[in-house]
């Protein structure tokens, strides 16, 4: 049996509504974790006080230098890293709210909508990953949330399944350049779920989802923390892959 | 461990040997009862017994082809009867001759096509008409990189793992209103697969171009395996995952 692996995880946007339960699912695992959070400071607060020993750091991904700042801190207080998850993201551009029942149209979005979620989804993968990787002395797995929206053809807004897409890019060329120091790079990319992001699914969208899904159910914040957890703590062989969570869409 | 099987009834196909016999001991380890088939190796399968007995289980082993109809229904039954239910399948038997096109007559095509495919189809389709009654279960078909990517590999080995994904897909579609899950796991070179009969500067090229550079254990599949299908991941279905090290 493979020797248990060292578990010091480092999770970009942990105080989201996965985020927190992937940070409960890695905890569950044994493993020492730190979290980042944005906004959600009662949301963080409340996880450090359920779990104590839990490293919680605010983090903007994008201020300038301010990623790798929060990645050196976790691995400082970890005492090294040997996994990092990303699921810092936006779903749509802040402050605009498409009317009910629709999501964001193309014809809508400007340059800099779509070079921010970029930016958030995709340039702070990047960034916390280049950060990462030297604290991974013994190698280690980095683990990307992308999305079924990048995976099938579903209605979505476009910068966000771009942005969920770039990130299959970047887990296949990291995992190429990392793949001899012994690191992994994976994206899970979860479809609708039961909560967080999948809230702003229009209804029509769900409906199809589970009309053409093989278990016509969302899936649960659990059962996508799980398969994160696995790939960050258990994988040893499975790199360069992005795996969908859609209850066979 | 996220992946326990505790309470697990799993039926392995092709474990008088290399990743079927680390699949049986590997869900053993997390507390899963298993059984296999094997068709021919009498002595492997005894080894096998012993391997998951070894970690504190007992097994059971089956003299049956994939292809033997009246042989696996009697083998379902007798399962059946001793464990109530069968919670896993894992259609992991398959064979695989080294041949280049102009050899391969149509009698390899298929001797490979019929236990590497439809083996696992007419053991998928008798495992599944007991779960489709107690709404649940898994089938998780053993599928290979070869089947899945553009690699120089013999044709009806490829054809035949391709096969697998797509019917994975098919069965997903069809059963998993019934609470079943379908899965396929397609690894790479392994410690003593085919890779044992590549010439070294073929086996030299994959591992050039293998990201992490090495082929796999059977202990790492077998991980990965007892975690696909355990509870813990209940929404991968349909899902062709490669397992390779990145090539």
């Amino acid at each position: 049996m493979t020797a248990p692996l060292p578990r010091r995880v480092l999770v970009i946007g942990g105080s989201g509504t996965l985020g927190r339960v992937i940070v409960q699912d890695l905890l569950a695992e044994a493993a020492s974790v730190a979290f980042t959070w944005y906004l959600s400071k009662d949301r963080a607060d409340a996880l450090t006080a359920a779990h104590p020993g839990l490293t919680a750091l605010q983090l903007d991904v994008t201020v300038p230098g301010a990623v790798a700042t929060a990645v050196n801190a976790a691995a400082d207080a970890l005492g090294g890293l040997d996994a990092l998850v990303h699921c810092a993201a936006l779903a749509i551009t802040p402050g605009q709210s498409p009317p009910a029942g629709t999501y964001q149209k193309m014809a809508d979005l400007t340059a800099d909508d779509f070079a921010l979620l970029m930016q958030v989804n995709v340039q702070s993968a990047f960034l916390a990953a280049q950060a990462a990787v030297p604290h991974m002395t013994d190698g280690g797995n980095i683990v990307l949330l992308g999305s079924v929206d990048s995976v099938k053809p579903v209605p979505s807004p476009v910068h966000y399944a771009a942005s969920k897409a770039a990130l299959t890019g970047l887990a296949r060329a990291m995992a190429k350049e990392l793949g001899r120091a012994n690191v992994r790079v994976n994206v899970i990319a979860p479809a609708i779920l039961e909560a967080g992001m999948s809230e702003i699914v229009p209804d029509d969208t769900v409906q199809q989802f589970l009309k053409h899904s093989g278990f016509g159910r969302r899936g649960t914040l659990k059962e996508a923390a799980a398969v994160v957890a696995w790939f960050a703590v258990h994988n040893t062989y499975v790199t360069a892959q992005t795996v969908a969570l859609d209850g066979g869409l | 461990m996220a992946s326990s099987l505790s309470d697990k009834n799993i039926l392995v196909t092709g474990a008088s040997r290399g990743l079927g016999r680390a699949l049986c001991v590997g869900f053993a380890r997390q507390g899963a009862r298993v059984a296999f088939t094997y068709g021919r190796d009498d002595d492997g399968a005894a080894e096998t017994l012993a391997a998951v007995e070894a970690v504190g289980t007992a097994a059971r082993a089956f003299k049956v082809s994939v292809l033997d109809g009246p042989g696996t229904r009697k083998m379902l039954n007798e399962l059946d009867k001793d464990w109530g239910t069968l919670d896993v399948l894992v259609n992991n038997a398959g064979v695989n001759e080294n041949l280049p096109l102009a050899l391969l007559d149509e009698h390899d095509w298929d001797k490979v096509l019929d236990t590497n495919l439809k083996g696992a189809f007419l053991m998928a389709r008798a495992v599944l008409r007991l779960m489709i009654k107690r709404k649940s279960g898994v089938v998780l078909n053993i599928g290979s990189l070869a089947g899945a990517r553009m690699l120089e590999a013999p044709i009806h080995y490829c054809a035949s793992k391709a096969g697998l994904v797509g019917m994975t897909e098919a069965m997903a579609k069809e059963v998993g209103r019934h609470g079943i899950r379908l899965i396929c796991l397609a690894p790479g070179l392994l410690e003593d697969g085919m890779g044992r009969n590549l010439p070294p500067h073929r086996l030299e090229a994959y591992l050039h171009h293998c990201s992490l550079g090495r082929i796999g254990r059977y202990d790492e599949v077998a991980d990965f395996a007892a975690f696909l299908v355990s509870d813990a991941n209940g929404f991968m279905h349909g899902e062709t995952v490669i397992m390779d090290g990145g090539v």
